[in-house]
């Protein structure tokens, strides 16, 4: 079934992985599923062992305000 | 020096909270956090009063906690972003929804607690915090103190949407009042983040009135620029970054795409700019806010928006000004009239990174984490 798409959905810009990681303390949407933090994180070419891209990667929007 | 006794109020996995933390802590002074998302699985919190102590009690015990009894006043307490609390995902829904309120309710009313009325500085007092979070209040606020803002329209309504559109030549910058983002999973099973950044809408690009009614949004006439601003407020101490968002198109529109291809420096303010920021922290009652600007070609400052607890150590990181040290010593003086000297030992973000990097899994694996949901991943046929 085709769900209504908002405003904001249609307009959204893919974050490439290049794009995620690089500023760290930035603005930044926290990419919360740890699936997804883990291989973001490796796809970004951040240290495996390191800070996850929720901890140190810059932002999409500013996370406290998804809440 | 007489350590300080200073809360943070956060999450684990807050970047900016752990490096103040351990900043705070460089510097000897007494730091504790408090992550609202450990309660109430990890985290007891009790408030006790009665008949003979008034004033009451703050008990807290979980991890992290080094003395349980902080009855005692803190000097300062930094708000800065508290998750909302953190439930276990196998109980009964209907307890799920009960519970979840009472956390909610109680953790909203702690705060007397944490001064106890003793003076305690607030970076923000918790009420400001929240009004200074409406966008709307914002940009009225903002030309109450003296700033130039952008027209602007926020609404769901269809009609004054698409009209608002029209009266701009059909195309004009639409953005969420808060951010979001999307997982979105492929027909191969590969995901992909979107988010909603400020970008150009035009007319036909609108979803059908019943939909376009569903979920209000900031629309306003898209300015030209020449450069961006942005402003971390530490009291009356203001740090201004250039940011030459037009140097790429990825940052064009919205800077904070693109971040990682355009320039930062540091920018020497306009005084009645400053003077308008100052006016803008009274106005909410806020210690500390980063507020954002455009600069058009004419050199003009247009307000954008203000983040009461905005992120301030990117701009350390792409700089050099030293941030993480100036909001310590912010938190520390426990005073809006703080100004920030080159007078001690600074400490840097950088250290504070190198030690992150090293500690961090083992800290991260002590505390209960927001689960965020980037949203139910799309169907493939949903794409269209």
């Amino acid at each position: 079934m085709k769900r209504n798409r908002i405003l904001g959905r249609i307009l959204a810009k893919e974050l490439k992985p290049e794009e995620l990681g690089l500023v760290s303390g930035s603005d930044t949407v926290v990419v919360a599923a740890a699936r997804t933090t883990d291989s973001l994180a490796a796809s970004a070419g951040d240290d495996p062992t390191g800070p996850p891209v929720s901890t140190l990667v810059a932002t999409l929007p500013d996370y406290h305000e998804d809440q | 020096m007489v350590p300080k006794r200073i809360l943070i109020v956060s999450e684990a996995s807050d970047l900016h909270s752990n490096a103040v933390a351990w900043a705070l802590r460089q510097k000897g002074h007494d730091c504790e956090s408090l992550f609202t998302p450990d309660f109430p699985t990890l985290l007891g919190i009790s408030t006790r009063v009665g008949p003979g102590d008034p004033a009451g009690r703050f008990i807290m015990r979980g991890p992290g906690v080094v003395q349980e009894d902080r009855s005692a006043p803190f000097d300062t307490v930094w708000l800065r972003r508290p998750g909302g609390p953190v439930l276990p995902e196998d109980m009964h829904p209907g307890d799920r929804q009960v519970a979840a309120r009472q956390c909610e309710i109680f953790l909203a009313g702690v705060a007397p607690f944490l001064d106890q009325g003793a003076g305690t500085f607030w970076v923000n007092p918790p009420a400001s915090d929240v009004a200074a979070q409406q966008k709307a209040c914002q940009l009225w606020s903002a030309a109450r103190a003296g700033l130039k803002i952008p027209e602007t329209l926020i609404s769901n309504d269809p009609a004054e949407i698409r009209a608002f559109l029209r009266e701009h030549g059909g195309s004009v910058a639409h953005k969420l009042l808060r951010p979001a983002s999307w997982l979105v999973q492929d027909a191969e099973g590969g995901e992909h983040i979107y988010a909603a950044y400020t970008v150009p809408v035009t007319e036909d690009q609108l979803p059908d009135d019943d939909t376009l009614r569903l979920c209000p949004g900031i629309f306003q006439p898209y300015l030209p620029k020449q450069f961006e601003v942005r402003v971390a407020c530490l009291g009356d101490h203001l740090v201004a970054i250039r940011i030459n968002s037009q140097t790429d198109d990825r940052a064009a529109t919205d800077w904070r795409a693109g971040q990682s291809y355009v320039g930062m420096e540091p920018y020497d303010l306009p005084p009645e700019i400053a003077a308008g920021c100052r006016r803008l922290l009274a106005e909410f009652d806020l210690a500390h806010m980063s507020v954002d600007f455009i600069v058009g070609p004419d050199g003009e400052h247009t307000f954008l928006e203000i983040n009461p607890q905005g992120q301030f150590l990117f701009l350390e990181t792409r700089t050099g000004l030293p941030l993480l040290d100036m909001f310590s010593e912010f938190l520390v003086a426990g005073r809006r009239d703080f100004t920030w000297r080159e007078d001690h030992e600074i400490v840097r973000f950088s250290e504070f990174e190198a030690c992150w990097k090293r500690s961090w899994r083992a800290e991260a694996a002590r505390h209960a984490h927001l689960i965020r949901p980037l949203g139910a991943p799309d169907a493939a046929e949903d794409k269209s």
